[in-house]
């Protein structure tokens, strides 16, 4: 395919160790060697080689040492010619790296352009290009180990399995309906029923790991919650400052909550301070019931907190009432003041303290039981894909329907449609059923550079 | 030899080049769209002529036949004017596969036809064999038979069906022959071939006709029509002819044993017949040695007339030598005394690859030169006549600059029919069945007229009085299902609960509508032709909403467009088997393009991503 010259920093932006800046396309490698220069001249490039060397700027200054690497298409991540300058850290050189690029005639890449590029020359299947994301985008063990079973094809493979049982029925009642007078075994309302209900139980354990994948690929959120002042922040920042692997520390997405994210024994965990729900006055005291609860709603783990130094009021006994049916542990803060709360029977708690830190490595403990018990869930393959997820569960829908049908007695004209819309959907994963969005949608997630 | 000098038959705006079924449709269609035209035929005998089954319709062939009469053409008239016997096929299975299916008396079928188009104004019938398609830079001119006469026209429809270089098989004996024995068509494939058309050989085969007086009837079960049955038309006036039965029977163990030891002789196996036959209508051997469990196979006896005493023999198609197939037929029970009037054959023919058409059935090549039915790798008189009378009514559309004529696969049967033909190809002869049909509930034998008859009046081939009928038809459909809704059931009426509606009732799977009509006898005024879809409508309507959901899905994938003119073979991500199909089908859509047998979808989600790529 003719294509025009792209460029890109591949690596993340801030500070690091090397940064790589991308050059893709025919013409890559002309380009490529007019920013770069070597000791010993003429240069001639091997492809799959690396060449120490100096990159140059505007006017042929210096600008870093720099490693020069050559992949010759098709045999390069993009199936075209790729040039990959490696320089020292930092995005200031990379940047006047890649300005000088650009006046040589490359173009500034879009998003996901090379990974697009590569799926376009057949270096990558789309369930493959959809798990490049995952890789790229994972922030624990257990999401990379699962993105990588998927690039393996294993997610493709079971459901190439279920779509296999489903096609299995519909040939049958086809024949039935397209063949009345040549006498084909009629498949029997119960076997029908069996079978169905056998690939809704592989669709339902399949769905049921979409948690688990979201866990893995995004962390278990824990959601702080408690009234004001009853020592929200304080707890967040003592148990996001005592691990060392503080990932991101960031105003949530909404003005009122505020996150943080800790990796714990390989597996994301997200903290979620809903600080400020209860701090408005009167009508707004609705409202942010409203979002406590939301934020409850979303949440994988619940810690309530309760003021250990005062009694308990009115709020605290709605929170756990609120709460009694959710994952949760009840905090008594404020441990290093005297305890005066009284908890209802049946409610135990951790005294912490986040001035003593005391309680806090037993909570950290918990915690990161929780958060590997959530990943390590039942099946080995994990759904931790949006789209995947939203297709399973139209297809189990679809699969219950069909089930319906076969039970209230309607005619098998019926049961094999409604067959054949669960099979169409599921493929929609795999993308042997094709929609439109797909490819659309699995280009969207990528960022620049990749 | 020049075109001035040789003596010229006439002028039409459209030749059809046969007149079986597909050239029957093809010239009616024409002619009802006010055009002239010529109908060439080897033999006048043989108009609309039934070589194989006496029978019309069945699941998705019956709905091919209501969509053919929805657009005003002959096959449902001819059928309800002709029939023997009336069944409706697959009741209690569904309401989108009910099918109606008619045995034929095959000379009043043929007579029928006859002389509707012998009163045809428009229509000249010439007896003639055509050798050539004549054309000039790329525009088809017209067609030179084997006298040499050459007739001149504007568009030219080519229904040879299994007659171009055919070649009957039975045992070792090979001959040249056209079905019946018939004469074959011979020079046209090789001129189709000079013209640049690629060509293959496909195989279909016959069962024997035996003498009904060797029949011992009282060892099989018999088949009548249906009493309160219904016919294919509205426009067919015929007093209620005397049913005919059919009779059900098995073959034995011993026909089994014959086969098997004759299987050497046949000449399928023995590497005689080069063609692929048909997976659905395979022969008996052939269902013998694939099924080799199966104890035995049913037999279907189907008389071939009123004044005939030939009986065809249903599920017993076969090519193995005669002696063969006298013993077969003597070892299935009640036929120990068989008389066999005709052996039963394989027949061998030229048929064209239909991805070389677009889907008005054009091809690609000639401007003005359609084909139609077999010659396209179908099987079947109902696919037959459907894609004649497409051919015909988008070779008068090509006549008088009207766009084409296309109906989509969520419109009607004939939309799946053409669309797998000239998108898919096919390297058997092609069946229609209701599973081809992604939103069969939609494409209903009941609700052919109300989907089909208007787009019929706008093209020209159904007068545009019949609208007037159609839309008092909408109108009372319209009135009952409100009725329905409306309609209070008390518990007393209903032996329920609850007072509840009439449409709720019917909606309850067990009820049916004769049943709901004890209960509310006031709908016995509903007229007959239009209870059914009524019932329908009403009782599935949950079922025909999701279906329409369905469509709007794949509407979405039809109505995006693929540019014309895409360079595929710089795709590099696409296989290089799919980028060669594309490029030879040229699909319009994505739709069609994932229709493409060889392009897989990853090939497709490839082409979105390239064509939508911001940087061109």
């Amino acid at each position: 395919m003719k294509s025009d010259v792209i460029a890109a920093i591949s690596t993340p932006r801030g500070e690091g160790g090397i940064a790589i800046v991308r050059v893709s396309g025919q013409g890559a490698l002309r380009i490529g060697k007019q920013v770069f220069r070597r000791a010993r001249q003429p240069f001639r490039a091997k492809p799959w080689r690396v060449y120490l060397g100096e990159v140059m700027g505007q006017d042929a200054e210096p600008l870093d040492e720099c490693l020069f690497t050559y992949f010759r298409g098709p045999r390069s991540f993009t199936g075209e010619d790729v040039v990959e300058l490696s320089l020292h850290g930092g995005s200031f050189v990379a940047g006047r790296v890649l300005e000088v690029l650009l006046t040589k005639g490359a173009r500034l890449a879009d998003p996901g352009e090379f990974t697009k590029r590569a799926f376009l020359n057949g270096r990558l299947s789309l369930a493959q290009a959809e798990a490049v994301i995952d890789i790229i985008r994972s922030e624990s063990d257990a999401a990379l180990r699962n993105a990588g079973k998927q690039l393996r094809g294993l997610l493709s493979n079971e459901v190439k399995d279920m779509r296999a049982h489903l096609l299995q029925v519909m040939a049958h009642l086809e024949a039935q309906l397209d063949f009345p007078e040549h006498d084909i075994p009629d498949l029997t309302r119960a076997a029908v029923a069996t079978r169905l209900i056998q690939v809704g139980d592989m669709v339902a354990k399949l769905a049921a790991t979409v948690r688990a994948g979201r866990v893995a690929r995004e962390g278990l959120r824990v959601v702080l919650a408690g009234r004001a002042n009853v020592g929200k922040s304080s707890l967040l920042n003592s148990l996001a400052g005592q691990e060392r692997a503080i990932v991101t520390a960031q105003p949530g997405t909404t003005r009122d909550t505020v996150e943080a994210q800790v990796n714990v024994n390989g597996v994301l965990v997200t903290l979620i301070d809903t600080a400020g729900l209860r701090e408005s006055e009167d009508m707004v005291e609705k409202i942010g019931m409203k979002r406590t609860l939301q934020a409850l709603d979303n949440a994988d783990v619940v810690l309530v907190l309760l003021d250990g130094s005062e009694p308990l009021q009115e709020e605290d006994y709605e929170l756990l009432n609120l709460t009694r049916e959710r994952q949760r542990v009840v905090l008594l803060t404020k441990a290093d003041l005297a305890i005066c709360a009284e908890l209802p029977t049946g409610v135990e708690a951790l005294a912490v303290s986040a001035k003593t830190k005391q309680g806090l490595p037993a909570l950290g403990g918990q915690i990161a039981d929780m958060a590997v018990r959530a990943v390590s869930g039942e099946g080995a393959l994990l759904i931790t894909n949006l789209r995947h997820s939203r297709i399973l569960v139209e297809t189990q829908s679809l699969v219950t329907a069909a089930l319906d049908t076969v039970g209230a007695g309607w005619e098998i004209e019926l049961v094999a449609t409604d067959v054949r819309l669960a099979y169409e959907r599921l493929g929609e994963i795999t993308g042997e059923t094709i929609s439109l969005d797909v490819a659309d949608a699995i280009f969207a997630e990528f960022c620049i550079g990749k | 030899m020049s075109v001035e000098s040789v003596y010229c038959g006439g002028d039409f705006d459209c030749i059809v080049v046969g007149a079986g079924h597909a050239g029957c449709e093809a010239a009616h269609a024409v002619a009802r769209m006010g055009l002239s035209v010529a109908l060439l035929t080897q033999s006048v005998e043989a108009i609309a002529l039934m070589p194989c089954n006496p029978s019309v319709g069945g699941p998705a062939k019956g709905h091919v036949v209501a969509e053919i009469d929805a657009l005003g053409g002959l096959m449902g008239y001819a059928a309800d004017m002709s029939f023997v016997q009336m069944r409706t096929l697959n009741t209690g299975k569904g309401p989108a596969v009910q099918a109606l299916r008619a045995q034929t008396d095959k000379r009043l079928y043929q007579q029928t036809v006859r002389e509707v188009l012998e009163k045809t104004p428009n229509i000249r019938i010439v007896q003639g064999s055509v050798v050539e398609i004549v054309v000039e830079a790329g525009q088809v001119k017209g067609v030179r038979t084997h006298t040499g006469t050459l007739y001149l026209a504007k568009t030219v429809i080519v229904t040879t069906g299994t007659y171009m270089e055919s070649k009957v098989i039975i045992g070792s004996s090979t001959v040249a022959s056209g079905p019946n024995g018939l004469l074959p068509s011979y020079g046209l494939a090789a001129n189709l071939r000079a013209l640049g058309f690629s060509l293959g050989r496909l195989k279909t085969g016959t069962p024997p006709r035996i003498h009904r007086r060797s029949i011992a009837f009282d060892r099989m079960e018999e088949q009548r029509g249906d009493e309160g049955y219904i016919r294919f038309s509205r426009r067919s006036v015929r007093l209620d002819p005397v049913q005919l039965s059919s009779w059900l029977t098995y073959t034995t163990a011993a026909t089994q044993e014959i086969i098997r030891a004759n299987l050497h002789r046949s000449p399928l196996y023995a590497g005689l017949i080069a063609g692929r036959g048909p997976r659905y209508c395979p022969s008996i051997e052939d269902k013998v040695v694939r099924f080799a469990d199966k104890e035995r196979h049913q037999i279907f006896l189907e008389p071939e007339g009123y004044d005939t005493a030939e009986v065809y023999v249903q599920g017993f198609s076969t090519s193995l030598p005669e002696d063969v197939q006298v013993s077969m037929l003597r070892s299935v029970i009640g036929l120990e005394q068989a008389e066999m009037i005709r052996p039963g054959y394989a027949i061998e023919y030229d048929f064209i690859d239909p991805t070389q058409l677009t889907l008005a059935l054009e091809s690609k090549m000639y401007e003005g030169l359609f084909f139609a039915g077999q010659i396209n790798g179908s099987s079947g008189y109902e696919e037959a006549a459907g894609q004649g009378l497409w051919a015909g009514i988008n070779a008068g559309a090509r006549a008088t600059g009207r766009p084409p004529f296309i109906l989509l696969r969520s419109e009607a049967y004939l939309g799946v029919l053409i669309d797998d033909l000239v998108t898919k190809g096919t390297g058997e002869p092609y069946r229609l069945m209701t599973s081809r049909a992604e939103h069969r509930l939609l494409l209903r034998f009941d609700n052919a007229e109300a989907r089909l008859l208007p787009k019929g009046v706008e093209a020209g081939v159904v007068a545009s009085r019949e609208l007037a009928r159609l839309r008092q038809d909408e109108e009372t459909v319209i009135h009952w299902k409100e009725y329905l809704e409306q309609r209070k059931v008390s518990p007393q009426e209903s032996g329920l609960e609850h007072t509840t509606t009439a449409a709720a009732l019917l909606r309850r799977p067990e009820i049916t509508w004769g049943e709901l009509m004890r209960v509310a006898p006031e709908l016995a005024e509903v007229v007959v032709h239009l209870a059914q879809r009524i019932a329908i409508e009403v009782k599935y309507a949950g079922y025909i909403a999701r279906q329409c959901d369905v469509v709007e899905r794949f509407q979405r994938l039809e109505s995006k467009a693929i540019p014309q003119g895409v360079v595929y073979s710089e795709i590099s991500g696409i296989s290089l088997e799919a980028r060669e199909k594309l490029a030879h089908v040229q699909p319009r859509s994505y739709g069609q393009a994932s229709r493409i047998s060889g392009v897989s979808p990853a090939d497709i989600a490839v082409l979105m991503v390239y064509l939508e790529k911001p940087h061109g």
